[in-house]
């Protein structure tokens, strides 16, 4: 008979026990309770509290409120001191004796800014674009004027201008000279004439 | 349902539907707070100021500008295309009468009471097809003045035949129109 028996060959009796309580963790619950238990050594008593992940839904709304400080509430207050203290403009009548300015023709407050101070004034625009128009026609014209008068010079070849080409007398002697004495083609030519 | 959208900015909310009037109702529940609101902080704190529209003053058409004066061309062919688009708005708008009168009235009794609208709407679109019609949407004036240069030709040469066709028009719908009565009063004999 064996008195001293090591402590490890009680864990299953203790497991089973009624001791058990406070001493083991339940790992299995259920119809498993019969399966194994974890063994406590009541080291500490701080333990990880397990729970979903936490990263993403800060991420998420980390750069909500970045891009919402950044833009969204700065054009938010923007925009609400527009509405509330500017407003939109109201469609009026021209006045006799009066010709509005050019952004006065726009509703919005901020259209009206632009067009006021950013982009060019549209009669000024118009008229230098009628202007562009007009010099382009002129020439348009007068490359037409030209082409006629090439072409009927070509045809009737009665006039000194664009198909004659004055050339002086000693240059056509020299010719004459050359040919005499090297032939039209320059040099001596055995096979052709 | 009588709302008339031609006014700008203004809708009528009134009819004498009971259940119309309900609906209405219960919208203003919603514009109750709105307005409040507006009337007590926005009005106050805004400042009025006015803003037009432009008032394009006529120039000289097509058929008036020299040959070569392409200046005179652009400008008449600006206000044509202001003019093609005003004439467009023009049909839809009345395109938009005639089809609340149907919706007022109901597809049969409309057919007599919104005649008048309806010949308007039709002579408007048969007379913004013989004036831009077929042209397509890069058209200019030039493209105009000569369909309607040909088309004067054409009427000149053919002075009998009526290409537009609005009186035989006429005729159809009163022939339907009776035919309409006469089916009510004894459609077993008609």
């Amino acid at each position: 008979m064996i008195v001293h028996s090591k402590l490890i060959n009680l864990v299953p009796v203790i497991a089973k026990s009624n001791l058990r309580h406070g001493l083991k963790e339940k790992v299995s619950k259920g119809l498993n309770s019969n399966i194994n238990y974890n063994q406590l050594r009541h080291s500490h008593a701080r333990t990880m509290f397990i729970r979903p992940g936490k990263f993403y839904t800060k991420k998420y709304f980390d750069s909500l409120h970045f891009h919402f400080c950044l833009a969204g509430l700065p054009f938010f207050l923007f925009i609400a001191y527009q509405n509330f203290f500017v407003g939109p403009a109201i469609l009026n009548d021209i006045p006799e004796d009066y010709e509005p300015r050019y952004w006065e023709y726009h509703k919005n407050p901020i259209k009206r800014f632009m067009s006021r101070y950013v982009f060019e004034i549209p009669e000024r625009a118009y008229e230098r674009n009628l202007h562009f128009i007009y010099v382009e026609g002129c020439k348009q014209k007068m490359r037409n004027l030209e082409k006629k008068v090439k072409t009927m010079m070509k045809e009737n070849q009665d006039y000194k201008a664009w198909y004659y080409v004055p050339v002086p007398k000693e240059t056509l002697e020299m010719k004459k000279e050359y040919h005499q004495k090297y032939g039209s083609l320059g040099y001596e030519s055995k096979f052709t004439k | 349902m009588s709302s008339t959208h031609d006014e700008h900015g203004s809708v009528d909310l009134s009819s004498e539907n009971k259940f119309m009037n309900r609906l209405i109702g219960l919208g203003k529940i919603f514009d109750g707070p709105a307005t409040f609101f507006r009337e007590k902080f926005v009005e106050k704190n805004r400042k009025e100021y006015p803003y037009y529209h432009r008032n394009y003053p006529r120039v000289p058409t097509i058929d008036e500008c020299a040959f070569g004066d392409h200046v005179c061309f652009f400008e008449a062919n600006e206000q044509f295309l202001r003019d093609r688009k005003v004439d467009k708005f023009i049909t839809q708008i009345l395109a938009r009468r005639a089809h609340e009168c149907y919706i007022k009235h109901g597809p049969y009794d409309g057919f007599e009471k919104c005649r008048q609208l309806d010949e308007d709407h039709e002579k408007a679109l048969t007379n913004y097809y013989i004036k831009y019609g077929d042209l397509g949407s890069n058209a200019t004036c030039i493209d105009a003045y000569m369909k309607q240069k040909h088309r004067l030709i054409w009427q000149r040469r053919n002075p009998e035949k009526d290409i537009v066709g609005l009186e035989k028009q006429k005729e159809i719908r009163k022939e339907v129109a009776e035919y309409q009565k006469r089916i009510t009063e004894d459609p077993i004999k008609a």
